[in-house]
């Protein structure tokens, strides 16, 4: 069994009457790419600040590779890499000195942290661009630089809060890609998000989180499984008898249809052939009907179900 | 050493908008240095005149010898377009003649168009001519007036008026040149608004990139320790302001040629508490994190109102009262006084410069421990706002 990285127990924060964390726990091991997903507000980015001990709770414990996490335990924080919401890099500095800057909070000898340097600049691409101020990088280069400044010294623990936000598509996959690596050379991800497609793509295992609270853990297939949905059928049909939609909704493993005048939509839960069995119905009324989609469930079904509310929905 | 590295390298990115600051100072230090003026003996400013009399009476030749003192001469042009180019080309800067009949109107009170005048360029001394013009006929009238005939009053108005006042030189601008080495600590009088400038102008943007609550979280997140990074932080900070004091002191020596001794080291410690100030006054502004134009703002009104008022721009003896009284609770005013007690424009006092000193080092007490105080209660209230996300 691989060993415990960081394990979160019955964290509690309050700021005045409101509860930021209410007795969040968490267990990550070794290797994983580990996915806290949530919406805006759900508490995420105040279970990272707790981690990191930026900021202090009121109840519950937190250990790092084994040990308990302080402000003040620098060994620990030094095999911690950090990757804010907001680039958080100096405009004074040129790329290479940024990357220089925070590789030498870690690493002090001098050689090893130039290979360091220039491995992480390796790493995010930003070649062409070591001499350029972080002003003169477009939105995409500087969550790079944004990236490399957090991985240089070789962390065994990356957090990434948020890294994608208003990245082009482009370069979000990349960096995607950039952080299935890091996890390929033996780093534990922590991956924050309220991107459910991202979480999805690259966690290994994923905590939903909403108003402080730990809804659901699991492998993506899990958490999938704890929901009644299994597929969603939509057809577009212009004309839906009622004697028709009640023979689909009483076919068996659906659960619920929904029609708008212009899309019917089934929900079933477990079985097969679903959708040919919907069709058959249809082509035996003799209905005529447009496109027809087929949807495996999603995270946000999943937050959806578990919730009564949408995870893009959720304001903050 | 990064953070002490990094810090440097942010001072010298900000360093460009100090440059401009330095090189006037220099360049008005070195005019100031080199053409310094003896100057004692006044002189009033001539101009050329041409001055044609076709009355030729006693009258008219007490008006000539009125007009004539103090200016230069110019004999008469035969030709009129000789005399127009002449006033164009400023070889002549005033016209007067003198009409036949001028004695004649004069004795009939006339005072309106009784001699012609020409000049092309407006001046400053051709309006102190048609000045002198309009005295000499009010003058003669008045004399007219108490009974004496036209030629009396003539030579009484040309007698009058021939009266100046003497004027004795007392004391030239703020005593320069009074004392020894007057030319390097007029150079150290002006030092306030070079270190302030430059040290606020660099100093504050630098503080305010490293303090930017993103990159210090990160920071945060590393393996170093607060102290640690605020000790850096300092250190750079120091070595900052002491090479900025030192190139000053240095360049006032060379400015000047003088060697420091005796009470100019006195000068010297004054301007490095003062540099000291600078530097604690750029640190309390930087934790307030504003932007760049608002540390401009700050530093030109922190700079010159500053200047202004403590007698670094205008002396100390030409402020009023209120002003002085005002001035007391700024640093500056005790950084030029003791710099006018070490020029001699106040009586020399050892306990007044310890005094001085001392009250200048008390500001650089307060404004750290302000920047201290506003550190702590800006550090609680962003981790108390600090919303859930």
């Amino acid at each position: 069994m691989k060993p415990t990285v960081v394990k979160i127990d019955n964290l509690v924060k309050r700021y005045g009457e409101l509860v930021a964390l209410d007795h969040f726990s968490l267990e990550i091991k070794e290797g994983e790419i580990f996915g806290l997903l949530g919406p805006n507000g759900s508490g995420k980015t105040t279970t990272i600040n707790c981690l990191l001990s930026l900021l202090s709770f009121d109840k519950g414990e937190i250990e790092v590779f084994g040990r308990e996490m302080t402000p003040t335990s620098y060994d620990i924080k030094r095999e911690i890499g950090v990757i804010m919401q907001n680039v958080a890099v100096l405009d004074e500095l040129s790329v290479r000195e940024n990357i220089d800057y925070f590789c030498g909070l870690y690493i002090a000898d001098k050689e090893k942290r130039k290979a360091c340097v220039e491995d992480a600049i390796k790493f995010v691409g930003l070649e062409d661009f070591v001499n350029f101020r972080p002003k003169k990088l477009s939105g995409g280069l500087l969550r790079r630089l944004n990236i490399a400044c957090g991985i240089a010294h070789k962390p065994k623990l990356i957090i990434l809060d948020e890294p994608t936000v208003a990245v082009d598509p482009q370069s979000r996959n990349r960096i995607l890609e950039g952080i299935q690596e890091l996890n390929r050379e033996g780093a534990t991800v922590i991956y924050t998000s309220h991107y459910m497609e991202e979480v999805e793509q690259i966690c290994t295992r994923i905590a939903i989180m909403d108003k402080g609270r730990k809804i659901a853990e699991g492998t993506k297939d899990e958490l999938k499984g704890m929901i009644r949905n299994t597929e969603s059928v939509s057809i577009e049909i212009l004309e839906l008898p009622e004697d028709v939609r009640e023979k689909i909704a009483h076919l068996p493993h659906v659960y619920e249809t929904d029609y708008d005048g212009t899309k019917l939509t089934v929900r079933c839960s477990g079985g097969r052939h679903n959708l040919i069995r919907i069709l058959a119905v249809l082509q035996e009324a003799e209905l005529g009907f447009g496109r027809v989609y087929s949807e495996l469930p999603t995270l946000n079904d999943v937050f959806l179900e578990i919730t009564g509310t949408a995870l893009r929905d959720s304001k903050e | 050493m990064q953070v002490f590295k990094a810090f440097l390298r942010v001072l010298k990115s900000k360093f460009g908008s100090a440059v401009i600051y330095i090189v006037l100072f220099f360049l008005v230090g070195l005019l100031m240095t080199k053409n310094g003026s003896d100057e004692s003996v006044w002189e009033k400013s001539k101009m050329d005149l041409v001055i044609e009399d076709l009355d030729d009476t006693p009258e008219s030749r007490a008006l000539t010898e009125y007009i004539s003192k103090g200016n230069r001469i110019v004999p008469a042009f035969a030709d009129e377009d000789d005399l127009t180019d002449a006033l164009y080309y400023t070889t002549v800067d005033y016209a007067v003649t003198i009409p036949k009949g001028f004695a004649e109107r004069l004795a009939s009170g006339e005072t309106e168009g009784i001699f012609e005048c020409r000049n092309i360029h407006v001046s400053y001394a051709a309006t102190n001519m048609q000045m002198q013009l309009e005295k000499f006929v009010n003058t003669v009238a008045a004399y007219q007036a108490l009974g004496q005939t036209t030629q009396e009053a003539s030579q009484a108005a040309l007698a009058a008026l021939s009266d100046e006042a003497e004027v004795t030189l007392l004391q030239k601008d703020t005593g320069e040149k009074k004392g020894e080495n007057s030319e390097l600590l007029t150079f150290f009088r002006y030092m306030p608004y070079i270190l302030l400038s430059v040290i606020m102008n660099t100093l504050c943007p630098a503080m305010v990139a490293m303090n930017r609550k993103d990159f210090r979280y990160r920071t945060n997140c590393s393996g170093i320790r607060p102290q640690s990074y605020t000790l850096q932080i300092f250190g750079a900070s120091a070595l900052y302001v002491g090479a900025i004091w030192a190139v000053f002191v240095m360049a006032g020596g060379v400015i000047n040629s003088t060697m420091y001794s005796g009470r100019l080291w006195l000068a010297v410690a004054n301007a490095l508490l003062f540099a000291l100030f600078s530097a604690v006054l750029a640190i309390f502004v930087s934790e307030f994190s504003p932007g760049d134009n608002i540390v401009n703002i700050l530093t030109q009104v922190s700079t010159l109102g500053m200047c202004f008022l403590c007698g670094v721009f205008i002396d100390q003896s030409l402020l009023g009262s209120g002003v002085l009284s005002a001035a007391k609770f700024l640093p500056a005013y005790w950084y030029v006084r003791v710099i006018r007690m070490l020029s001699g424009d106040i009586p020399f006092e050892a306990s007044e410069v310890a005094v001085a000193l001392g009250i200048e080092a008390g500001f650089v007490a307060v404004f750290v421990l302000l920047a201290i105080l506003v550190r702590r209660a800006r550090y609680t209230s962003a981790v108390s706002r600090r919303v859930m996300a």
